[in-house]
Protein backbone atom coordinates (compact mmCIF):
# COMPACT_ATOMS: atom_id res chain seq x y z
CA UNK A 1 0.00 0.00 0.00
CA UNK A 2 2.68 2.46 1.07
CA UNK A 3 4.82 1.47 -1.93
CA UNK A 4 1.87 2.00 -4.25
CA UNK A 5 1.21 5.46 -2.79
CA UNK A 6 4.86 6.43 -3.24
CA UNK A 7 4.84 5.13 -6.81
CA UNK A 8 1.67 6.99 -7.69
CA UNK A 9 2.95 10.24 -6.21
CA UNK A 10 6.18 9.77 -8.09
CA UNK A 11 4.26 8.62 -11.22
CA UNK A 12 6.80 5.82 -11.67
CA UNK A 13 4.59 2.77 -11.99
CA UNK A 14 0.98 1.95 -12.91
CA UNK A 15 -1.17 1.16 -9.86
CA UNK A 16 -4.74 -0.06 -9.27
CA UNK A 17 -7.13 2.29 -11.05
CA UNK A 18 -9.23 3.45 -8.06
CA UNK A 19 -6.24 4.13 -5.85
CA UNK A 20 -4.47 5.91 -8.69
CA UNK A 21 -7.56 8.01 -9.38
CA UNK A 22 -7.97 8.90 -5.69
CA UNK A 23 -4.33 9.82 -5.24
CA UNK A 24 -4.24 11.65 -8.56
CA UNK A 25 -7.23 13.70 -7.45
CA UNK A 26 -5.59 14.34 -4.09
CA UNK A 27 -2.43 15.53 -5.83
CA UNK A 28 -4.38 17.91 -8.06
CA UNK A 29 -6.85 19.37 -5.56
CA UNK A 30 -6.03 22.61 -3.78
CA UNK A 31 -7.86 21.31 -0.71
CA UNK A 32 -5.69 18.26 -0.05
CA UNK A 33 -4.81 19.38 3.48
CA UNK A 34 -8.48 19.89 4.42
CA UNK A 35 -9.34 16.48 3.03
CA UNK A 36 -6.44 14.63 4.68
CA UNK A 37 -6.84 16.38 8.06
CA UNK A 38 -10.58 15.66 8.10
CA UNK A 39 -9.99 11.97 7.36
CA UNK A 40 -7.17 11.69 9.91
CA UNK A 41 -9.17 13.41 12.66
CA UNK A 42 -12.28 11.31 12.03
CA UNK A 43 -10.29 8.10 11.59
CA UNK A 44 -7.76 8.39 14.41
CA UNK A 45 -10.26 9.96 16.85
CA UNK A 46 -8.75 10.79 20.25
CA UNK A 47 -5.04 10.33 19.54
CA UNK A 48 -3.08 13.48 20.21
CA UNK A 49 -2.60 15.65 18.17
CA UNK A 50 -5.64 14.27 16.33
CA UNK A 51 -9.17 14.38 17.66
CA UNK A 52 -12.69 13.98 16.33
CA UNK A 53 -13.69 16.78 18.75
CA UNK A 54 -16.59 14.94 20.42
CA UNK A 55 -17.32 17.67 22.99
CA UNK A 56 -21.05 18.34 23.16
CA UNK A 57 -21.68 16.00 20.24
CA UNK A 58 -24.73 14.61 22.02
CA UNK A 59 -27.05 15.69 24.84
CA UNK A 60 -29.02 13.85 27.49
CA UNK A 61 -31.81 14.83 29.84
CA UNK A 62 -29.56 13.70 32.69
CA UNK A 63 -25.90 14.29 33.52
CA UNK A 64 -23.64 14.21 36.56
CA UNK A 65 -20.31 15.45 37.87
CA UNK A 66 -18.05 14.96 40.84
CA UNK A 67 -16.48 17.58 43.08
CA UNK A 68 -14.43 17.68 46.26
CA UNK A 69 -15.47 18.81 49.72
CA UNK A 70 -14.02 18.70 53.22
CA UNK A 71 -15.46 16.42 55.94
CA UNK A 72 -18.24 18.96 56.65
CA UNK A 73 -19.31 19.10 52.99
CA UNK A 74 -17.85 22.54 52.23
CA UNK A 75 -16.66 22.55 48.60
CA UNK A 76 -12.98 22.85 47.79
CA UNK A 77 -11.79 24.82 44.78
CA UNK A 78 -10.48 22.15 42.39
CA UNK A 79 -7.85 24.60 41.19
CA UNK A 80 -6.51 24.54 44.75
CA UNK A 81 -5.48 20.96 43.88
CA UNK A 82 -3.79 22.20 40.68
CA UNK A 83 -6.54 20.47 38.68
CA UNK A 84 -9.59 21.57 36.73
CA UNK A 85 -12.95 20.15 37.67
CA UNK A 86 -13.38 18.95 34.07
CA UNK A 87 -10.09 17.00 34.37
CA UNK A 88 -11.20 15.51 37.68
CA UNK A 89 -14.44 14.38 36.04
CA UNK A 90 -12.77 12.92 32.97
CA UNK A 91 -10.50 10.86 35.23
CA UNK A 92 -13.44 9.76 37.40
CA UNK A 93 -15.61 8.78 34.42
CA UNK A 94 -12.70 6.93 32.81
CA UNK A 95 -12.48 4.71 35.90
CA UNK A 96 -16.26 4.43 36.16
CA UNK A 97 -16.43 3.12 32.58
CA UNK A 98 -13.62 0.64 33.29
CA UNK A 99 -15.37 -0.58 36.46
CA UNK A 100 -18.72 -0.94 34.70
CA UNK A 101 -17.08 -3.26 32.17
CA UNK A 102 -15.65 -5.41 34.98
CA UNK A 103 -18.71 -5.78 37.21
CA UNK A 104 -21.81 -7.87 36.65
CA UNK A 105 -25.32 -7.73 38.16
CA UNK A 106 -28.34 -5.47 37.97
CA UNK A 107 -27.88 -2.07 36.34
CA UNK A 108 -28.50 0.06 39.46
CA UNK A 109 -26.22 -2.03 41.68
CA UNK A 110 -23.46 -2.12 39.03
CA UNK A 111 -23.55 1.64 38.56
CA UNK A 112 -23.51 2.28 42.33
CA UNK A 113 -20.57 -0.08 42.82
CA UNK A 114 -18.66 1.35 39.83
CA UNK A 115 -19.15 4.92 41.07
CA UNK A 116 -18.05 4.03 44.58
CA UNK A 117 -14.92 2.26 43.27
CA UNK A 118 -14.14 5.13 40.85
CA UNK A 119 -14.56 7.60 43.74
CA UNK A 120 -12.04 5.66 45.84
CA UNK A 121 -9.67 5.48 42.86
CA UNK A 122 -9.99 9.25 42.44
CA UNK A 123 -8.95 9.76 46.07
CA UNK A 124 -5.91 7.54 45.49
CA UNK A 125 -5.09 9.58 42.37
CA UNK A 126 -5.24 12.79 44.43
CA UNK A 127 -3.01 11.13 47.03
CA UNK A 128 -0.37 10.46 44.35
CA UNK A 129 -0.95 13.92 42.88
CA UNK A 130 -0.03 15.33 46.31
CA UNK A 131 3.43 13.76 45.97
CA UNK A 132 4.31 16.39 43.31
CA UNK A 133 2.10 19.12 44.83
CA UNK A 134 3.04 19.30 48.54
CA UNK A 135 0.71 22.26 49.14
CA UNK A 136 -2.38 20.01 48.91
CA UNK A 137 -1.26 17.40 51.46
CA UNK A 138 -2.94 19.18 54.38
CA UNK A 139 -6.29 19.14 52.51
CA UNK A 140 -6.41 15.36 52.21
CA UNK A 141 -7.75 14.37 55.64
CA UNK A 142 -11.54 13.93 55.48
CA UNK A 143 -11.58 14.84 51.77
CA UNK A 144 -14.82 13.69 50.12
CA UNK A 145 -15.76 12.89 46.54
CA UNK A 146 -19.32 14.16 46.01
CA UNK A 147 -21.53 13.19 43.08
CA UNK A 148 -24.00 15.73 41.74
CA UNK A 149 -26.76 14.54 39.37
CA UNK A 150 -28.58 17.09 37.17
CA UNK A 151 -31.86 16.09 35.48
CA UNK A 152 -34.24 17.97 33.18
CA UNK A 153 -37.80 17.21 34.29
CA UNK A 154 -40.71 19.07 32.70
CA UNK A 155 -38.58 22.11 31.72
CA UNK A 156 -36.97 22.28 35.17
CA UNK A 157 -33.49 21.37 36.33
CA UNK A 158 -33.46 19.00 39.32
CA UNK A 159 -30.29 18.43 41.39
CA UNK A 160 -29.32 15.55 43.66
CA UNK A 161 -26.04 15.05 45.62
CA UNK A 162 -24.48 11.99 47.28
CA UNK A 163 -21.08 11.18 48.83
CA UNK A 164 -19.13 8.53 46.93
CA UNK A 165 -15.93 8.22 48.95
CA UNK A 166 -14.18 9.76 51.96
CA UNK A 167 -10.43 10.03 52.57
CA UNK A 168 -9.33 8.39 55.83
CA UNK B 1 0.17 24.63 -13.45
CA UNK B 2 1.40 23.48 -10.05
CA UNK B 3 -0.78 23.41 -6.99
CA UNK B 4 1.36 26.01 -5.30
CA UNK B 5 1.27 28.49 -8.17
CA UNK B 6 -2.45 28.88 -7.71
CA UNK B 7 -2.02 29.99 -4.11
CA UNK B 8 -2.94 33.48 -3.11
CA UNK B 9 0.10 35.54 -2.27
CA UNK B 10 0.57 37.14 1.10
CA UNK B 11 2.51 40.37 1.53
CA UNK B 12 5.64 40.39 3.67
CA UNK B 13 3.99 42.35 6.50
CA UNK B 14 1.17 39.75 6.70
CA UNK B 15 3.61 36.85 6.74
CA UNK B 16 5.79 38.45 9.43
CA UNK B 17 2.80 39.19 11.69
CA UNK B 18 1.50 35.63 11.18
CA UNK B 19 4.89 34.12 11.94
CA UNK B 20 5.38 36.13 15.16
CA UNK B 21 1.88 35.51 16.46
CA UNK B 22 1.91 31.81 15.61
CA UNK B 23 5.32 31.32 17.24
CA UNK B 24 4.01 33.02 20.38
CA UNK B 25 0.88 30.84 20.26
CA UNK B 26 2.91 27.62 19.96
CA UNK B 27 5.02 28.67 22.95
CA UNK B 28 1.87 29.46 24.96
CA UNK B 29 0.25 26.18 23.90
CA UNK B 30 3.21 24.15 25.17
CA UNK B 31 3.08 23.55 28.94
CA UNK B 32 5.64 25.56 30.91
CA UNK B 33 6.19 22.51 33.15
CA UNK B 34 4.99 18.92 33.30
CA UNK B 35 4.15 18.31 36.96
CA UNK B 36 3.15 14.68 36.58
CA UNK B 37 4.76 11.68 38.19
CA UNK B 38 3.73 9.13 35.54
CA UNK B 39 1.96 8.55 32.20
CA UNK B 40 -0.96 6.37 33.36
CA UNK B 41 -3.07 6.40 30.18
CA UNK B 42 -0.79 6.92 27.14
CA UNK B 43 -2.53 8.84 24.37
CA UNK B 44 -1.56 9.61 20.79
CA UNK B 45 2.18 9.88 20.25
CA UNK B 46 2.72 8.69 23.86
CA UNK B 47 1.47 5.28 22.68
CA UNK B 48 4.18 5.11 20.06
CA UNK B 49 7.09 6.67 21.94
CA UNK B 50 8.22 6.32 25.52
CA UNK B 51 7.93 9.93 26.71
CA UNK B 52 8.81 9.33 30.36
CA UNK B 53 12.07 11.25 29.84
CA UNK B 54 9.97 14.44 29.62
CA UNK B 55 8.85 13.96 33.25
CA UNK B 56 12.38 14.86 34.37
CA UNK B 57 12.13 18.64 35.02
CA UNK B 58 15.66 19.30 33.76
CA UNK B 59 15.09 17.42 30.51
CA UNK B 60 11.81 19.22 29.98
CA UNK B 61 13.39 22.62 30.68
CA UNK B 62 16.00 21.79 28.00
CA UNK B 63 13.22 20.80 25.56
CA UNK B 64 11.45 24.11 26.22
CA UNK B 65 14.68 25.92 25.50
CA UNK B 66 15.01 24.00 22.21
CA UNK B 67 11.44 25.01 21.41
CA UNK B 68 12.23 28.68 21.97
CA UNK B 69 15.28 28.42 19.69
CA UNK B 70 13.18 26.64 17.04
CA UNK B 71 10.51 29.33 17.21
CA UNK B 72 13.07 32.13 16.88
CA UNK B 73 14.42 30.37 13.76
CA UNK B 74 10.84 30.02 12.50
CA UNK B 75 10.14 33.73 12.92
CA UNK B 76 13.40 34.59 11.12
CA UNK B 77 12.70 31.97 8.40
CA UNK B 78 16.05 30.34 9.06
CA UNK B 79 16.57 26.56 8.92
CA UNK B 80 12.84 25.96 8.65
CA UNK B 81 13.57 22.30 7.84
CA UNK B 82 14.88 21.99 11.42
CA UNK B 83 12.75 24.58 13.23
CA UNK B 84 9.35 23.18 12.26
CA UNK B 85 9.94 19.48 13.09
CA UNK B 86 11.66 20.43 16.35
CA UNK B 87 8.84 22.73 17.46
CA UNK B 88 6.32 20.11 16.37
CA UNK B 89 7.99 17.35 18.39
CA UNK B 90 8.28 19.35 21.62
CA UNK B 91 4.73 20.73 21.35
CA UNK B 92 3.09 17.40 20.47
CA UNK B 93 5.11 15.32 22.94
CA UNK B 94 4.47 17.68 25.88
CA UNK B 95 0.76 17.93 25.18
CA UNK B 96 0.51 14.18 24.61
CA UNK B 97 1.92 13.67 28.12
CA UNK B 98 -0.65 16.14 29.50
CA UNK B 99 -3.40 14.26 27.65
CA UNK B 100 -2.12 10.92 28.96
CA UNK B 101 -3.27 11.49 32.55
CA UNK B 102 -6.65 9.81 32.02
CA UNK B 103 -8.42 13.00 30.87
CA UNK B 104 -8.33 14.28 27.30
CA UNK B 105 -8.45 18.06 26.90
CA UNK B 106 -9.33 19.72 23.61
CA UNK B 107 -7.60 23.07 23.95
CA UNK B 108 -4.26 22.43 22.25
CA UNK B 109 -4.98 20.04 19.37
CA UNK B 110 -5.69 22.83 16.91
CA UNK B 111 -2.30 24.46 17.51
CA UNK B 112 -0.47 21.13 17.17
CA UNK B 113 -2.43 20.30 14.01
CA UNK B 114 -1.60 23.65 12.40
CA UNK B 115 2.05 23.11 13.32
CA UNK B 116 1.85 19.62 11.80
CA UNK B 117 0.24 21.04 8.65
CA UNK B 118 2.96 23.69 8.33
CA UNK B 119 5.67 21.06 8.70
CA UNK B 120 3.98 18.86 6.10
CA UNK B 121 3.44 21.86 3.78
CA UNK B 122 7.10 22.81 4.00
CA UNK B 123 8.39 19.37 3.11
CA UNK B 124 5.71 18.87 0.44
CA UNK B 125 6.78 22.16 -1.13
CA UNK B 126 10.44 21.15 -1.00
CA UNK B 127 9.58 17.79 -2.56
CA UNK B 128 7.59 19.45 -5.35
CA UNK B 129 10.55 21.67 -6.16
CA UNK B 130 12.89 18.70 -6.24
CA UNK B 131 10.42 16.86 -8.47
CA UNK B 132 10.86 19.61 -11.03
CA UNK B 133 8.20 22.09 -10.08
CA UNK B 134 9.11 25.74 -10.35
CA UNK B 135 10.31 27.61 -7.27
CA UNK B 136 7.27 29.04 -5.61
CA UNK B 137 6.34 30.85 -2.46
CA UNK B 138 6.65 28.14 0.16
CA UNK B 139 5.37 30.35 2.95
CA UNK B 140 2.09 30.92 1.12
CA UNK B 141 1.70 27.14 1.08
CA UNK B 142 2.23 27.06 4.86
CA UNK B 143 -0.47 29.69 5.39
CA UNK B 144 -2.86 28.00 2.99
CA UNK B 145 -2.49 24.62 4.73
CA UNK B 146 -2.86 26.29 8.13
CA UNK B 147 -6.18 27.77 7.02
CA UNK B 148 -7.33 24.39 5.73
CA UNK B 149 -6.39 22.76 9.03
CA UNK B 150 -8.33 25.33 11.06
CA UNK B 151 -11.36 24.74 8.84
CA UNK B 152 -10.90 20.95 9.13
CA UNK B 153 -11.12 21.18 12.94
CA UNK B 154 -14.53 22.90 12.78
CA UNK B 155 -15.74 20.69 9.95
CA UNK B 156 -14.78 17.53 11.89
CA UNK B 157 -16.56 18.82 15.01
CA UNK B 158 -19.72 19.30 12.93
CA UNK B 159 -19.49 15.88 11.26
CA UNK B 160 -18.87 14.16 14.62
CA UNK B 161 -22.09 15.70 16.00
CA UNK B 162 -24.02 14.20 13.10
CA UNK B 163 -22.29 10.81 13.35
CA UNK B 164 -22.77 10.46 17.12
CA UNK B 165 -26.45 11.45 17.06
CA UNK B 166 -27.21 9.83 13.68
CA UNK B 167 -28.13 13.26 12.33
CA UNK B 168 -30.41 14.15 15.25
CA UNK B 169 -28.07 16.57 17.05
CA UNK B 170 -30.28 19.55 16.37
CA UNK B 171 -33.26 17.84 18.05
CA UNK B 172 -31.17 16.82 21.07
CA UNK B 173 -29.96 20.41 21.43
CA UNK B 174 -33.14 21.17 23.38
CA UNK B 175 -31.49 19.41 26.31
CA UNK B 176 -28.43 21.66 26.24
CA UNK B 177 -29.66 23.27 29.47
CA UNK B 178 -28.48 20.16 31.36
CA UNK B 179 -24.97 20.57 29.90
CA UNK B 180 -25.09 24.30 30.65
CA UNK B 181 -25.93 23.57 34.29
CA UNK B 182 -23.10 21.04 34.44
CA UNK B 183 -20.68 23.59 32.94
CA UNK B 184 -21.91 26.12 35.52
CA UNK B 185 -21.18 23.78 38.42
CA UNK B 186 -17.83 22.68 36.98
CA UNK B 187 -16.79 26.31 36.63
CA UNK B 188 -18.05 26.99 40.17
CA UNK B 189 -16.06 24.11 41.68
CA UNK B 190 -12.94 25.38 39.91
CA UNK B 191 -13.01 28.84 41.55
CA UNK B 192 -15.98 28.85 43.99
CA UNK B 193 -17.34 32.06 42.42
CA UNK B 194 -20.99 32.01 43.55
CA UNK B 195 -22.07 35.13 41.61
CA UNK B 196 -20.80 33.54 38.39
CA UNK B 197 -22.64 30.30 39.24
CA UNK B 198 -25.93 32.12 39.70
CA UNK B 199 -25.54 33.99 36.42
CA UNK B 200 -24.75 30.78 34.52
CA UNK B 201 -27.58 28.84 36.19
CA UNK B 202 -30.00 31.62 35.21
CA UNK B 203 -28.98 31.09 31.57
CA UNK B 204 -29.30 27.29 31.94
CA UNK B 205 -32.81 27.70 33.38
CA UNK B 206 -33.73 30.06 30.54
CA UNK B 207 -32.52 27.43 28.05
CA UNK B 208 -34.59 24.77 29.86
CA UNK B 209 -37.78 26.77 29.47
CA UNK B 210 -37.08 28.16 25.94
CA UNK B 211 -36.06 25.04 24.01
CA UNK B 212 -36.89 26.45 20.55
CA UNK B 213 -34.51 29.42 20.97
CA UNK B 214 -31.76 26.99 21.95
CA UNK B 215 -32.48 24.84 18.87
CA UNK B 216 -32.23 27.94 16.66
CA UNK B 217 -28.89 29.06 18.14
CA UNK B 218 -27.46 25.52 18.13
CA UNK B 219 -28.60 25.12 14.52
CA UNK B 220 -26.66 28.25 13.53
CA UNK B 221 -23.57 26.91 15.31
CA UNK B 222 -23.80 23.56 13.51
CA UNK B 223 -24.35 25.28 10.14
CA UNK B 224 -21.27 27.40 10.80
CA UNK B 225 -19.17 24.31 11.52
CA UNK B 226 -20.41 22.35 8.51
CA UNK B 227 -20.18 25.41 6.24
CA UNK B 228 -16.68 26.35 7.41
CA UNK B 229 -14.97 25.03 4.20
CA UNK B 230 -16.57 28.02 2.43
CA UNK B 231 -14.07 30.16 4.36
CA UNK B 232 -11.41 28.85 1.97
CA UNK B 233 -12.98 30.52 -1.09
CA UNK B 234 -11.29 33.90 -0.72
CA UNK B 235 -9.98 36.44 1.80
CA UNK B 236 -13.41 37.99 2.31
CA UNK B 237 -15.04 34.66 3.13
CA UNK B 238 -12.11 33.76 5.39
CA UNK B 239 -12.62 36.99 7.35
CA UNK B 240 -16.40 36.53 7.42
CA UNK B 241 -16.26 32.96 8.73
CA UNK B 242 -13.35 33.88 10.98
CA UNK B 243 -15.43 36.62 12.63
CA UNK B 244 -18.53 34.38 12.84
CA UNK B 245 -16.59 31.54 14.47
CA UNK B 246 -14.87 34.01 16.79
CA UNK B 247 -18.30 35.33 17.87
CA UNK B 248 -19.47 31.71 18.30
CA UNK B 249 -16.58 31.11 20.73
CA UNK B 250 -17.36 34.30 22.64
CA UNK B 251 -20.96 33.10 23.02
CA UNK B 252 -19.82 29.67 24.26
CA UNK B 253 -17.41 31.30 26.69
CA UNK B 254 -20.15 33.57 28.03
CA UNK B 255 -22.84 30.91 28.43
CA UNK B 256 -20.85 27.77 29.29
CA UNK B 257 -17.38 29.05 30.26
CA UNK B 258 -15.99 26.98 27.39
CA UNK B 259 -12.93 28.94 26.51
CA UNK B 260 -11.17 27.98 23.27
CA UNK B 261 -8.60 30.72 23.36
CA UNK B 262 -6.19 29.02 20.94
CA UNK B 263 -8.95 28.52 18.37
CA UNK B 264 -9.80 32.20 18.69
CA UNK B 265 -6.20 33.28 18.22
CA UNK B 266 -5.76 31.05 15.19
CA UNK B 267 -8.91 32.54 13.66
CA UNK B 268 -7.49 36.03 14.25
CA UNK B 269 -4.08 35.15 12.80
CA UNK B 270 -4.94 33.09 9.73
CA UNK B 271 -8.60 33.74 8.90
CA UNK B 272 -9.49 37.28 9.97
CA UNK B 273 -5.96 38.58 9.20
CA UNK B 274 -6.46 42.07 10.65
CA UNK B 275 -3.24 43.66 9.22
CA UNK B 276 -4.40 42.93 5.65
CA UNK B 277 -7.76 44.66 6.19
CA UNK B 278 -6.14 47.66 7.89
CA UNK B 279 -3.68 48.12 5.00
CA UNK B 280 -6.37 47.49 2.37
CA UNK B 281 -8.71 49.95 4.09
CA UNK B 282 -5.99 52.58 4.39
CA UNK B 283 -5.07 52.18 0.69
CA UNK B 284 -8.72 52.46 -0.34
CA UNK B 285 -9.06 55.66 1.69
CA UNK B 286 -5.90 57.04 0.08
CA UNK B 287 -7.26 56.25 -3.38
CA UNK B 288 -10.57 57.95 -2.53
CA UNK B 289 -8.77 61.03 -1.26
CA UNK B 290 -6.63 61.08 -4.42
CA UNK B 291 -9.62 60.79 -6.74
CA UNK B 292 -11.46 63.50 -4.76
CA UNK B 293 -8.48 65.85 -5.14
CA UNK B 294 -8.43 65.18 -8.89
CA UNK B 295 -12.16 65.92 -9.14
CA UNK B 296 -11.73 69.13 -7.13
CA UNK B 297 -8.82 70.33 -9.31
CA UNK B 298 -10.77 69.45 -12.49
Amino acid sequence: MVRHILEVIGCKRPVPLRLAAALGWLKRTRFKCLFVMTLLCLGLRENYPFSNFPMYSSFNSRTSLVYLTDAQGTPFSTMGFDLLNSTLNKIFYGWRRAELKKTAGSSTARVALAEHTAGEALLRYIDRHASVHPQIRNLLHGLRVQHLTIRLEAHELVLQTQTLATHE
Amino acid sequence: MSAIKRMREYALYERVVMRILFAWLVLTATPARLSFYEIPAPNGIARLLNLHFLLDPQVYAFCRMLLVVALVLYVLRLMIWLALPLALFVNVAANAVTNSQGAIQHAYQIVSLVLLAQTAAHFYGVWLRRAGEARTLLEDQLIWWSQQTIVAVYFVAGITKLIVTKGLWIFQARMISVSMAKAAYQSFYDRLDRADLEQMLAMANFAATHGWIVVLIAGCGLALELGSPLALLNRGMAALFGCALFAFHLGLDHTMRLSFIFNQWLLIIYMINIPYWIVTGARAMDRNKGSNRLEMSA
